[in-house]
């Protein structure tokens, strides 16, 4: 029987979320490298996961980029809570049109500085080839690309490695290499550390 | 003194000694296309004549390909041995023997700083010795000094002089002085974006290579671009986030600014300034990467600032309204939040509270509106509160925008959970962000 190097069976690298059950299930352990995944955030979560992630990222002393969209920015007070370092998150304010996206995607992709590019995409509507092209680029610039869209019925491109869906109650992933899909998990395990600052809130207000 | 020569085998403008002026301050240009330096304390900084002469080739040849260059004892001497054996250093004091085979026709290379008078007044030598059946340099060394002064007057004595090595030029440091432009005149006027790029391109990298000697950036590069027809005029200003002189950059600039420009018109005269600006001193360390995450950002947000994407860092500040306590930054600032202050005057004492300490664990949306968005009443149905008590309550200066704000949160319909606060005074209900 022949044996196989180690190196050969290594799962492919991943960029932690620091959600313990997600990442457990995914092959990649977290968001895949030089790979596109796409968060569809129904009910929200995925901006909260994306940050947990960049939080790893920035630790290490590595770089991630945040492009807006629409008329709401990343909380300061809330990535330094959650513990980014804001030194290390490059934001870039929102795109006029899809073709100007694009452009500022591949432009930060070809820097070779970004671990990973968080794009809110709001109301821009990728198309297939739009996507495949991203996914080229993402490999050949091994960074991990995760895009945003809160439009429930968005085209579910094959070229995502990663699909997830944040519904009212549960995360559904409805895509994930060498992975049972459609996988549930608990939405309200993102949250876990929200809910205690809340009860500090109030207990300060109300004592 | 040791001299360089480097001859470009071109009649350039005199500005192009300032591309050598990192090589020595002491810099002279003459025409036609011939640049002296005195590299006797400056060779060791490059690792001796042999890698200085090296370098100044490189440099040399990025514009003017046919470049040669020699290093020997002084102007003339350099002169003479670039024309006579190219690319080769004399060793120090060695100058005469090795010119000694030069043939005699090298006496017109034997000019330095200061040209010849008459180059037919040379001609007339070189004939003469010829005559006499002398062809190299060393054999007329052996006349004496009257006789060249007889029959050629100054320019006898001084070739006889500089033939015994007697003869002495001092290069002077040059002060760069001329404007950073260039003019590009095109005989066939361009309206192909590549082709205009290209043109660019060579003016750009002279001025780039002139801000190095000169050890400045450019902070700003104008472009005048004059079309054929119609005395139509097209201004390009290109700013990057901070000064740079990188051609790699100025060209992305540039390439965006003109895929912009309607070029139907074509291009027939481009006219290049460049606004320069000091070049910050700063001690690199031996273990960096020379090009620095830093300076890729820069770039970054310069190209990005030009296509009108704001880009940088979010830095918290000081205020009390959460639509007002960020701003973005095109290079990081370190935010440290103020504590508590506590004022002790004799035996009292005054405490003066400071918001961002306590901010920093107050709890905040992932993604907060950049303006707050006004709740109708209907709205307001479809989101379940949290808690019947607010979370936490906002006083702003009454003497400024008064406001008062009782956080809270709430589920919208959908499962968002949201943050919305009501407005004491405007006795409204506001969506103000997500915990997305």
């Amino acid at each position: 029987m022949k044996l196989v190097d180690a190196a050969q069976v290594a799962p492919p690298p991943g960029v932690p979320t620091g959600w313990g059950s997600l990442d457990r299930y995914l092959l990649w352990k977290g968001f895949p490298k030089s790979s596109l995944s796409l968060l569809v955030s129904e009910a929200g979560g995925a901006t909260t996961l994306w940050i947990q992630s960049a939080a790893t990222i920035t630790k290490a002393g590595q770089w991630v980029a945040w492009i807006n969209q629409g008329d709401s920015v990343l909380t300061p007070s809330s990535l330094r809570y959650k513990g980014v370092d804001l030194a290390k998150l490059l934001c870039v304010s929102p795109p006029l049109d899809a073709k100007q996206l694009l452009w500022a995607m591949q432009e930060l992709m070809s820097l070779c500085l970004f671990e990973m590019i968080g794009c809110d995409l709001g109301n821009i509507l990728l198309r297939e080839h739009q996507v495949l092209k991203l996914k080229k680029l993402a490999m050949r610039y091994q960074t991990s690309v995760v895009l945003f869209t809160q439009a429930a019925h968005v085209h579910k491109s094959s070229h995502y490695s990663l699909i997830m869906h944040f519904q009212r109650d549960h995360v559904r992933i409805d895509r994930a290499l060498h992975r049972p899909t459609p996988h549930i998990l608990e939405r309200r395990e993102l949250y876990a550390d929200t809910l205690p600052q809340l009860a500090a809130g109030r207990r300060a207000l109300c004592g | 003194m040791r001299t360089l020569c480097l001859n470009l085998q071109r009649d350039v403008a005199p500005s192009v000694a300032e591309n050598f002026l990192v090589f020595s301050p002491r810099v002279h240009y003459r025409a036609p296309g011939l640049v002296f330096m005195d590299i006797t304390s400056t060779s060791k900084m490059f690792g001796g004549e042999m890698k200085l002469l090296d370098e100044a080739l490189h440099v040399s040849r990025e514009f003017f390909s046919g470049a040669v260059g020699a290093v020997s004892d002084s102007p003339w001497g350099a002169q003479a041995l670039c024309a006579d054996k190219p690319n080769t250093i004399s060793a120090p004091t060695r100058e005469l023997q090795d010119l000694e085979s030069a043939p005699l026709t090298r006496l017109h290379q034997l000019e330095g700083l200061i040209a010849w008078r008459s180059n037919s007044e040379v001609e007339g030598i070189v004939d003469f010795f010829h005559m006499l059946g002398i062809n190299r340099l060393g054999e007329i060394r052996r006349f004496e000094v009257d006789s060249f002064r007889e029959r050629w007057k100054d320019t006898g004595t001084l070739i006889w002089k500089r033939l015994h090595g007697l003869d002495k030029q001092v290069i002077s440091p040059l002060l760069p002085s001329e404007a950073l432009q260039d003019y590009i005149h095109l005989d066939f006027p361009v309206s192909l974006l590549p082709f205009l790029l290209h043109c660019l391109e060579k003016s750009l990298q002279r001025l780039m290579g002139r801000l190095q000697g000169r050890g400045e950036y450019a902070q700003k590069v104008i472009i005048q671009l004059f079309c054929e027809y119609s005395g139509k005029v097209h201004l390009i200003e290109l700013q990057p986030a901070s000064p740079s002189r990188s051609l790699e950059l100025f060209m992305k600039l540039l390439e965006n600014k003109l895929s912009e420009v309607n070029l139907d018109n074509p291009i027939q005269q481009i006219e290049i300034e460049v606004v320069p600006c000091p070049e910050k001193v700063q001690q690199l360390s031996f273990f960096e990467p020379r090009v620095s995450d830093g300076e890729k950002l820069s770039q970054l947000v310069s190209v990005f600032n030009q296509a009108r994407l704001t880009t940088g860092f979010l830095k918290p500040k000081d205020e009390i309204l959460p639509e007002e306590s960020w701003e973005v930054t095109p290079e990081f600032e370190e935010y440290e939040p103020m504590d508590d202050a506590i004022e002790v005057e004799g035996k009292s004492f005054q405490i003066k509270p400071a918001y961002s300490a306590a901010l920093a664990h107050a709890p905040r949306p992932s993604r907060l509106l950049k303006k707050p968005r006004r709740l109708s009443e209907r709205d307001l149905d479809r989101f379940q509160f949290l808690s019947h008590q607010p979370i936490e309550r906002m006083e702003d200066g009454w003497w400024e925008t008064s406001r008062g704000r009782d956080y809270y949160f709430a589920l919208s319909a959908k499962g968002e959970f949201v943050w919305l606060f009501y407005d004491r005074i405007e006795h409204q209900y506001f969506l103000h962000g997500y915990f997305d």
